[in-house]
């Protein structure tokens, strides 16, 4: 009966058997082409950067708009500071022509003369000294233009009579804006015991703008001035601006004037705080979009970038893996096909594939049944890796077809195989172990180029059969000798190259030793061999491994 | 003196150690296998050179040599006259012993 084992999926590891890797690489595709991912990254950074540009630009606005406010509200309390200044020099010319007044009973020289002197200011465009008590009141002595006062109702006369003795210290400011000749009135008396009335008119212009802008330290702001509580248009005095009623950022505060009130509104003609402040948001703007679109177009090469060499890798290692199984069907195709039926021997077979690199290896088995009958067995190794290596494995393995059918004994085949290669021209050489195999007789001749010499196990012994080993095939010169050996019933023949014991760093004696003692325990041949690979070698070894096992069936 | 080292290959190195009455000493270190044995071969027969009809291999510091390595102590065995191979550890004499080469490289301690 003859066993052989190298169909797909027949060894219990799997992996040791070539048709098993190169389906298991084939079922798994290639890697994906590059995503989109590039494209969301970019977009993430994008959007991110435009967030950030877009909140520093807000903070340096809400910055620019609350410094601008501070410096508003700054200028308004100088500009009420200006104006409060100027109320006393208005009020104290009204003082000292009413205490002339009081201290002469009026009398009219001396009155005139402090008249005089009040419209000579230039404030005034009328002065007069009105009594307190009068049915009707009117102005007593009269310098420049008749008061429009004097137009008013005999009640509006009384009102100011009234406040200016009532309110006093304070004047009393009469209102006549709203007269055709636009004036403001200022009453003064000494007190509740007062009894003349000093009382003065400021014409003010008609078409309600400031006369004068001179106040360059206010020439950034406009500005507008009220009579009363409130920006009411009806009161105003004045304005900087022919548009009173400001819109945007203004600022308003109240200044005491005589027994009323100025309103003052501030508005900035210009960036108070200078210039570029308020061009920031936009330039943080403008700068943040322009870094951010850079950002993100960087982010997307480099990421770009990533994926295409991620996505190379993943090519590489399929590749890898798609070569390494090229180079286990190249190698299986130079192994036998079919091994011969030989009666009264069981042959089995395995072909573990080593772990590293890809490259084919040069481990070879071989039977040969010749036409006389008799049984040609062969294990070899190839130095070195490659097709190279693999090539001359081919070559040799069929030689010794060739050899063994011109009828030559194994250590004439080894001798022969020498003319074939050289190592110092192929860089090769080749450890082979032939042995001539005699069934019936139970007997075995076997010759050895420096290869392992194989195992022979019987029940619960196993002994490496003891040979004469030569030079391994491809060393100048060489010869070789066969060894006879008697083979006990039912005994197994065991071939194998080193990749099946040899470690690194390891003296090779204790690698036989655990082959040796790997091999016991096992009732069929493959199991024995199946045995081997798995307790030797699991996941695989690093170097290809080859196994020839023969059993005498009785 | 060559190495190579890198990802996948083994460090190993070959240099002249002297010149005993006309026959070149060379000694191997590291590790020798099938990624660095054709560079190392190259600088071994630079290093012998054409003429010399002897060789000893000092091979004390080698750690580990693969078939390879053996292929290139080979090529130098068949273009010269002897190989003598001084330093051996049991390792490397075994394998030595084990693949028929005890004619070919002379073994001393």
């Amino acid at each position: 009966m003859v066993e052989t084992d190298d169909a797909p999926g027949t060894s219990p590891s799997g992996r040791h058997i070539f048709q098993a890797d190169a389906g298991r690489t084939t079922a798994r595709p290639g890697p994906n082409p590059p995503s989109r991912l590039p494209h969301i990254a970019a977009v993430g950074v994008l959007g991110a950067g435009l967030a950030i540009t877009a909140t520093l630009s807000l903070v340096t606005a809400v910055i620019h708009n609350n410094n601008e406010n501070r410096l508003l509200r700054q200028r308004t309390a100088e500009a009420a500071a200006v104006l409060s200044a100027a109320v006393p020099t208005l009020q104290t010319p009204l003082v000292s022509a009413d205490a002339v007044a009081e201290a002469t009973n009026a009398r009219p020289g001396d009155v005139s003369g402090v008249l005089a002197s009040l419209l000579e200011s230039k404030r005034f465009v009328s002065a007069s000294v009105w009594p307190v008590h009068a049915a009707d009141p009117a102005p007593l002595h009269l310098f420049g233009g008749a008061p429009e006062l004097a137009t008013e109702s005999v009640a509006a006369r009384r009102d100011m009579i009234t406040r200016a003795v009532g309110r006093s210290p304070n004047m009393a400011i009469v209102n006549l804006l709203d007269n055709p000749d636009r004036r403001l009135g200022y009453a003064y008396a000494e007190g509740k015991d007062a009894k003349y009335v000093v009382y003065a008119e400021a014409a003010l212009p008609k078409n309600r703008r400031a006369r004068v802008d001179t106040n360059t330290a206010f020439n950034d702001v406009d500005y507008a001035i009220y009579l009363g509580r409130d920006s009411s248009t009806r009161e105003l005095i004045a304005s900087s601006n022919a548009n009173p009623n400001f819109g945007g950022r203004k600022a308003a505060t109240n200044i005491a004037f005589g027994d009323r009130t100025l309103h003052l509104v501030l508005t900035p003609r210009q960036e108070l705080g200078g210039t570029l402040l308020p061009r920031l948001p936009w330039i943080i703007a403008i700068l943040g979009s322009i870094i951010t679109i850079v950002a993100a177009l960087m982010t997307e090469r480099l990421v770009r970038r990533r994926a295409d060499a991620e996505f190379l890798a993943a090519e590489n290692a399929h590749l890898f893996r798609q070569q390494r199984s090229v180079a286990q069907t190249l190698q299986h195709s130079l192994l036998p096909e079919r091994l011969p039926e030989v009666d009264g021997l069981d042959i089995a077979v395995r072909y573990a594939t080593g772990v590293d690199g890809v490259d084919i290896g040069g481990d070879w088995y071989d039977v040969i049944v010749n036409d006389d009958g008799r049984v040609l067995i062969v294990v070899g190794d190839v130095s070195g890796r490659g097709l190279r290596a693999a090539t001359v494995m081919a070559s040799l393995r069929y030689a010794i077809h060739a050899y063994a059918a011109q009828g030559d004994e194994p250590a004439t085949i080894l001798t022969k195989l020498g003319s074939l290669i050289s190592v110092e021209r192929d860089d090769h050489f080749a450890t082979v172990l032939c042995g001539l195999v005699d069934v019936a007789g139970h007997r075995l001749s076997i010759a050895n180029a420096g290869h392992p010499s194989p195992l022979l196990v019987t029940g619960d012994r196993a002994d490496f059969v003891t040979t004469r080993v030569g030079p391994p095939v491809g060393v100048n010169g060489a010869s070789y000798t066969e060894v006879d050996v008697s083979v006990p019933p039912e005994a197994t023949l065991i071939g194998f190259t080193d990749g099946l014991y040899e470690r690194r760093r390891e003296h090779p004696d204790t690698g036989l030793a655990r082959l040796r003692d790997a091999s016991l325990g096992f009732t069929s041949l493959n199991d024995v061999l199946d045995g081997l690979l798995e307790k030797l070698a699991p996941g695989g070894g690093h170097d290809d491994t080859a196994i020839l096992g023969i059993r005498w069936q009785t | 003196m060559a190495d190579l080292a890198g990802e996948g290959f083994a460090l190993g190195s070959v240099e002249a150690a002297a010149i005993e009455a006309g026959v070149p000493v060379v000694r191997l270190t590291g590790e020798i296998d099938i990624s660095n044995a054709e560079p190392i071969g190259e600088a071994l027969e630079g290093i012998v050179g054409r003429d010399a009809r002897r060789v000893v291999v000092d091979v004390e510091g080698l750690e580990f040599m693969d078939s390879a390595g053996i292929a290139m102590l080979l090529r130098t065995a068949a273009r010269v006259d002897a190989v003598e191979i001084r330093h051996p550890s049991e390792v490397m004499r075994r394998i030595i012993e084990c693949t028929g080469l005890t004619g070919i490289f002379r073994m001393t301690d």
